[in-house]
C-alpha cells in the first residue's frame, strides 16, 4: 500500500471523525396548521374556568387558580399574561417553523418557532452549541432554549421564562419554571410534546402534546400584533384594582365540577389525577352526567339535564355602572 | 491542475465516499458486520419500547378517565351519520350488552387510562398488553400477513422500523427511529364510551417514539391516526404519551366495562 494512500485514507477518516450525525436531523421548516384533535375546547375557545383538573398543581397553584378573574386581562400591564412562553402547548393556532442556518459553516444553528397566537418574539431551540444566559439576565415571553437532535427526536430545554399561565383559566406558571420541548416529525405530521416543571406552583411535571399538518399554503407569520387589553369586566376605572377572588369567594369555583359530576378535589388539579389508579377514587362517586346540547352557533355544551334556557353564566354579565364620578374643572 | 494532483484529488475523494458510505450501506442491509443473515426486527431495533408504561391522562382528562355525557363528542372529527348512532347510545343498556369491550379496541384502547406490558413475544412479534380491559396486540414485523380477512376487537397490525428524515436506514440501539403499526380489520366498536362508533373499514397508524428526559424519565410519545371512511369526516389524529415504570408493581387488571 503506498504512503499516498495511506494519507489519502487517513485524511478521509479525520474527515468523518469532523462531521456531526447528520442522519439523525429532519426538516421541520414550514407551515403547520393546528389539529386541535385533543382538548379541542381548551386549545380553542379556552378551558372552563375552574377546571385545573390535568395540571399537578401544588396548594399554593390550587390557591392562585382560583383567585384568578379573567378581567385581569382588561388590564394593559397583564393583558399578555393568557399567552406566555408555553402557549404552544395548548395554542389553537397554527405555527411556522424556520430553520436558521449559521452563515459561517452552513449548519443548522436553530429550529424557531413562530409567536403562534402569543404576544412575543419567536422561539428559536438553538443547537449550534450555545450556553443559555446568566441566571440573573432578563426573563422574557420567549424564554431561551437550547437543544440537540435526540435521534429523530428535537429536544429543546428552556429557561429565563416569565410568569404567566399553563392554561387560559388561570393556572399559574413562575418565572421559576422551565420547559422541556421535544418535536417529532411523521409525514407531514409534527407534534410537539412538552414538559414544564416550576417549583413554585407544580408538585410534578406537567406534559402536553399536540399535533399539527403541514400546510403548503400556510401563511402564519413569525409574530404577532401586539396584545391589547381586552374588556372583560368591570371597575378599572377604580384605579389600583386589580381583578381577583379572595379564597372561598370565586363564584365560578364549582361550575365546572358540578356540571361533570366531579368533586372540587379533582377539578382543583393535581399530580395523582392523571394516573390510571385514580379512577379507583372516582368511581364510587361519579355518574355520567346529562346529556349534552348544542346551543346557537354550534357550541357545545354539556350541562346536566334538560335543554339549558339560562341565561349566560355570570362572569360575562354586563356589571352595574360605576359610581358617578365628581366634575372634572 | 496537472495530473498528479488530479489523480491524488480523484483517489481522496473515492476514499472519502467509501468510507463515508460504509456504515449506510451496512445498514441498509441488515446485516451484521460478519455479512451474515439479516438482523431480526428485535435485533435491528433503535430504540427499546419494552417493559411497564403508564398513561399520563393530561389531555381530553373527562373523555378519557371517566365516561363522558351522551353527545359530549369534542374533539373527534364526526361526520353526520356517526353522530346519529352516537345520538342513539343509551347507558343503561350498555350497562347489561353482552359485549362490554366495545370501547376497548386498538383505536381507543391506546388512550384509555391503562398501562402498558410491552414484551418481545419472538424475534418478530411484540406484544402490548393492557392492564384495563386486559387486552393484547400482537404486533408483527417482516413479511407477515393476517391469515385472513377476520374482523376483531384489536385487528391485525404489522409494523416496520422508520429511521428519521428519507434515509431509510436504522441502526440497533441507537435510538434514532421510530417504530410505524399500521393496523386494520378492526372488529366495530367505540371510540369512545359514549357511542362514538367506528366502523370495520377504519385502519389506524401509529408512530411510536421514544423520549429520554434530562431527569431520567423515560416517555413513549405514541402518535395515532384512525382513518374511518364511514363515520369520520377526516383522519382523527391525537398524540399520547406513556411514562416507563420500573416494573409491573402497580400492573392492576381489570375487565371490561361499557359504562365505567
Amino acid at each position: 500500500m503506498s504512503m499516498k494512500f495511506v494519507r489519502l485514507a487517513g485524511a478521509a477518516l479525520l474527515l468523518m471523525g469532523s462531521m456531526k450525525p447528520a442522519y439523525a436531523q429532519v426538516d421541520l421548516s414550514g407551515q403547520w396548521a393546528a389539529l386541535n384533535m385533543n382538548d379541542a375546547r381548551t386549545r380553542g375557545p379556552g378551558p372552563d374556568l375552574m377546571d385545573q383538573t390535568t395540571i399537578p398543581l401544588n396548594e399554593e397553584g390550587r390557591a392562585v387558580a382560583a383567585s384568578y378573574s379573567y378581567s385581569t386581562i382588561s388590564m394593559p400591564e397583564r393583558m399578555c399574561m393568557d399567552w406566555s412562553q408555553d402557549y404552544i402547548t395548548f395554542a389553537p393556532h397554527a405555527i411556522m417553523v424556520e430553520r436558521v442556518d449559521d452563515p459561517v459553516n452552513g449548519g443548522v444553528a436553530a429550529w424557531r418557532i413562530s409567536a403562534g397566537g402569543s404576544d412575543r418574539a419567536t422561539l428559536p431551540i438553538w443547537i449550534d452549541g450555545r450556553n443559555h444566559p446568566s441566571d440573573n439576565d432578563i426573563h422574557t415571553f420567549n424564554g431561551y432554549t437550547t437543544g440537540q437532535w435526540e435521534g429523530a427526536v428535537l429536544t429543546g430545554h428552556m429557561d429565563h421564562m416569565k410568569r404567566g399561565l399553563t392554561a387560559r383559566n388561570g393556572s399559574p406558571l413562575s418565572d421559576q419554571a422551565k420547559m422541556t420541548i421535544h418535536v417529532t416529525r411523521h409525514g407531514d405530521i409534527l407534534t410537539v410534546m412538552t414538559m414544564t416543571e416550576d417549583p413554585i406552583y407544580l408538585d410534578a411535571p406537567y406534559v402536553q402534546a399536540g399535533s399539527y399538518r403541514i400546510n403548503p399554503v400556510g401563511n402564519a407569520g413569525p409574530v404577532n400584533p401586539p396584545c391589547y387589553p381586552l374588556t372583560e369586566v368591570p371597575r378599572l376605572d377604580v384605579p389600583g384594582t386589580v381583578p381577583h377572588y379572595l379564597p372561598g369567594q370565586n363564584p365560578n369555583q364549582e361550575t365546572f365540577a358540578k356540571a361533570h359530576n366531579l368533586s372540587l378535589d379533582v377539578t382543583s388539579g393535581g399530580a395523582e389525577n392523571i394516573y390510571p389508579e385514580y379512577r379507583k377514587k372516582l368511581k364510587a362517586t361519579y355518574k355520567i352526567p346529562g346529556e349534552c346540547h348544542v346551543r346557537d352557533g354550534g357550541r357545545l355544551d354539556c350541562i346536566p339535564g334538560p335543554a339549558p334556557t339560562q341565561k349566560p353564566a355570570d362572569n360575562f354579565a354586563v356589571p352595574p355602572p360605576p359610581p358617578a364620578r365628581p366634575a372634572q374643572r | 491542475m496537472c495530473s498528479s494532483r488530479w489523480q491524488s484529488a480523484v483517489g481522496f475523494a473515492a476514499v472519502a465516499a467509501s468510507i463515508l458510505l460504509l456504515p449506510h450501506t451496512i445498514h441498509a442491509q441488515g446485516r451484521g458486520r460478519g455479512g451474515g443473515p439479516p438482523a431480526t426486527p428485535k435485533a435491528a431495533a433503535p430504540i427499546d419500547l419494552t417493559g411497564y408504561w403508564v398513561a399520563e391522562i393530561t389531555e381530553d382528562w373527562r373523555w378519557r378517565m371517566v365516561t363522558p355525557a351522551k353527545g359530549d363528542w369534542e374533539s373527534v372529527p364526526m361526520n353526520a351519520e356517526s353522530q346519529a348512532i352516537a345520538d342513539k347510545w343509551d347507558p343503561d343498556k350498555e350497562a347489561t350488552a353482552p359485549d362490554q369491550c366495545k370501547a376497548y379496541g386498538a383505536p381507543a384502547l391506546m388512550r384509555a387510562p391503562t398501562r402498558l406490558h410491552i414484551t418481545w413475544v419472538d424475534d418478530n412479534t411484540l406484544n402490548v398488553e393492557t392492564d384495563y380491559g386486559q387486552q393484547k396486540r400482537a404486533i408483527h414485523f417482516g413479511t407477515w400477513k393476517p391469515a385472513g380477512s377476520t374482523l376483531s376487537l384489536q385487528g391485525d397490525s404489522v409494523a416496520h422500523w422508520e429511521a428519521p428524515g428519507a434515509r431509510g436506514n436504522v441502526r440497533p440501539n441507537s435510538g434514532a427511529g421510530s417504530l410505524v403499526v399500521n393496523t386494520k380489520n378492526l372488529r366495530p366498536g367505540f371510540l369512545r364510551k359514549n357511542g362514538i362508533p367506528y366502523s370495520a373499514a377504519t385502519t389506524m397508524t401509529e408512530y411510536w417514539d421514544l423520549i429520554k428526559e434530562y431527569n431520567g424519565d423515560q416517555r413513549i410519545l405514541l402518535l395515532i391516526e384512525v382513518d374511518d371512511p364511514m363515520y369520520l369526516n377526516q383522519p382523527w389524529i391525537v398524540p399520547v404519551h406513556f411514562k416507563k415504570e420500573p416494573d409491573g408493581a402497580k400492573w392492576d387488571p381489570s375487565q371490561c366495562s361499557a359504562i365505567w
